[in-house]
């Protein structure tokens, strides 16, 4: 029985896998994404400077082979610092996304499993937060924490909060129906083990693709947020903070603008030809 | 519908009310202090505090907040600690240029876009859908203030095309209208393909294929009008969106619209300015949202009949009956 159960996971695992490598778009995805991952799990290894490394005497030098970006107003070297840069806006994406998952997931799986007042309740409330953009509630949880790495994960998960919990309550909401939770039920399983052992794995699919497109959506966030100055601040090495510390040279040093915002880019590109990809190669409609 | 429009309209009340606590909960929290944000820090302690006084800062939380609701009762939003002028007047000053820009981003995203996602899905696969849907999804991963910060230099310093911050004129409204517009064309290219793709494999334009209708009028007379259901919902929101402001791109192109005002006061602790803002916003998002949804039932016949109440339904209901036993019999 366990044997078999494993044979038919991996099955289905290597299924989606087939169907993903054949979109060539995904897998370049897939390719640019693992560059930046390998590129910030060895970051010190390739940032030739150190993220604080200063040299007045250098400062706002253009491009050239010793500083491939150039260096910023105080003379640090914008290669070095996107590259160690790459470990906060990787992480902030992470981290936004598994608290938005966590609360909004949690929340929405709650209220399509048990219906009725709860769900009301649930809903009402994420009704409430629908209201206002996200951007917007996002910039007010922001001010409200203050600013710095936690609070900026924090505010950016909570503002997307709504969208995971109403995805999770529609897959939920059709995944309870179905018998083999009925079954479950017969054999005297709890709420608890039903949602996680039995309904969860069938609502898989659209979290997968939520959660990569999600991540690409949590570091544009992060990003912005510093931008307008609420975020991450400038001397900390994250995508959006360099862009914004370097704004008042764009007409001169336009490289410092440019290069952090063209990362930001390749990160939000690379998963959202993941997600895509994800989504065409988990659709059952797409069998053939 | 009258009726639904009516109900949308009377729920409206309550979301806007738990708006106005979120946020006063939140700004009450805020850490700074508004009085020493106005005074300046060579304000004396015993100025501060006075101060704080005069704004009722030092009153309990509900206190404070039913005074708030008391005001908007009344048609005031409070006064901006900035600029000392009403709230309210503020937002209205600041709407119409935030609503133009929505208008004309919305318009332009759609003109362009949703002829390029059709485009794309009658020749899926080909060459040109490969270099719409990626040069599509390039923009769309594009951080707006990246995009707006290039096309400054690009067209505003190197070419010297477009004027870039300020509002004084048309020719103000055509790199951040650009810039807002690139990533909502994108967008909608995104969308109007896949929903066309999905119809396009569906029966009933096998069945027009198969009875020998020209291709081009399958897509526009068959295939379109379903397709474009998605699509119409996605504007909708867009343009919500848009209405409270497009934060970063006015930001970066100093329009004096509803969105830098937004960002101005949350990072001058001007809280009257946040609430009266947000209030506003959520008011016109949720308006925007109906009308979506009015409209979506005007253009989905199948939607229009949930609409019906269900008195008349119930009416209707033993009439189809006998129809359908007198067609049995």
């Amino acid at each position: 029985m366990e044997t078999n159960q494993k044979v038919k996971k991996k099955s289905r695992f290597r299924e989606v896998a087939h169907r993903f490598a054949q979109r060539k778009m995904a897998v370049v995805g897939l390719v640019i994404f693992a560059c930046l991952l390998l590129m910030a799990l060895f970051a010190p290894m390739i940032a030739k400077y150190g993220e604080d490394e200063q040299d007045l005497a250098n400062a706002l030098a253009p491009m050239s082979a010793e500083h491939p970006f150039g260096t910023d107003v105080v003379g640090r070297d914008l290669f070095s610092r996107i590259v160690l840069g790459s470990r906060v806006s990787l992480f902030v994406g992470v981290i936004s996304v598994s608290i938005a998952l966590t609360v909004g997931g949690t929340l929405g799986a709650i209220a399509g499993f048990y219906g009725g007042k709860v769900d009301n309740l649930i809903m009402r409330f994420f009704d409430v937060t629908h209201a206002v953009p996200t951007m917007i509630l996002a910039m007010c949880i922001c001010a409200a924490l203050g600013q710095g790495l936690f609070n900026t994960m924090l505010a950016v998960g909570i503002a997307s909060c709504p969208g995971y919990a109403r995805m999770v309550r529609a897959s939920v909401m059709s995944a309870k129906a179905q018998e083999f939770v009925e079954a479950a039920r017969a054999n005297g399983a709890s709420d608890g083990r039903i949602i996680l052992r039995h309904i969860l794995p069938n609502c898989l699919a659209p979290i997968i693709v939520q959660v990569s497109m999600g991540v690409a959506g949590a570091i544009l966030s992060a990003a912005s947020m510093s931008f307008i100055g609420l975020g991450i601040q400038p001397p900390a090495a994250e995508w959006g903070a360099l862009l914004s510390g370097s704004r008042a040279f764009i007409f001169n040093r336009p490289n410092l603008v440019f290069f952090p915002g063209l990362f930001i880019m390749l990160t939000i590109f690379s998963l959202n030809l993941i997600g895509d990809g994800l989504r065409d190669a988990l659709d059952p409609k797409m069998k053939r | 519908m009258y009726k639904y429009i009516i109900k949308r309209l009377i729920y409206l009340i309550p979301v806007l009310l738990c708006v106005t606590l979120l946020i006063f909960t939140m700004l009450y929290i805020t850490p700074g202090d508004p009085a020493r944000m106005i005074l300046g820090n060579d304000a004396s302690d015993e100025a501060v505090e006075q101060y704080r006084e005069e704004l009722g800062l030092n009153d309990p939380f509900w206190t404070r907040y039913f005074r708030y609701l008391v005001g908007i009762l009344h048609g005031d939003l409070g006064t901006s600690y900035t600029t000392k002028m009403p709230v309210a007047k503020e937002i209205a000053e600041r709407f119409p240029t935030t609503f133009v820009m929505a208008l004309l981003v919305t318009i332009f995203g759609t003109l362009v876009g949703v002829p390029l996602g059709i485009i794309s899905a009658i020749k899926q696969n080909h060459a040109v859908d490969y270099l719409a849907t990626t040069v599509g999804l390039i923009f769309v991963s594009m951080p707006s203030f990246w995009l707006g910060l290039m096309m400054i230099v690009l067209f505003g310093v190197k070419l010297k095309w477009f004027p870039t911050s300020g509002w004084y004129g048309p020719q103000y409204a055509v790199l951040p209208a650009v810039t807002v517009g690139l990533t909502g064309i994108a967008s909608r290219m995104r969308m109007t393909r896949s929903s066309m793709l999905e119809v396009i494999r569906s029966d009933y334009i096998r069945t027009a294929r198969a009875k020998g209708q020209t291709e081009f009028k399958i897509i526009t007379g068959h295939a379109l009008q379903n397709a474009l259901l998605p699509v119409v919902t996605q504007i909708g929101m867009a343009f919500g969106t848009n209405m409270g402001g497009m934060i970063i791109t006015e930001q970066i192109f100093a329009i004096p619209g509803l969105g830098k005002m937004m960002t101005d006061a949350v990072n001058q602790r001007n809280h009257p300015v946040v609430q009266g803002g947000v209030l506003w916003i959520a008011f016109a998002t949720s308006i925007v949202n109906l009308i979506v949804d009015v409209l979506y039932a005007y253009i989905d016949p199948r939607l229009k009949a949930q609409y019906v109440s269900n008195k008349k339904k119930k009416a209707q209901a033993p009439k189809e009956a006998k129809a359908e036993g007198g067609a049995a019999a």
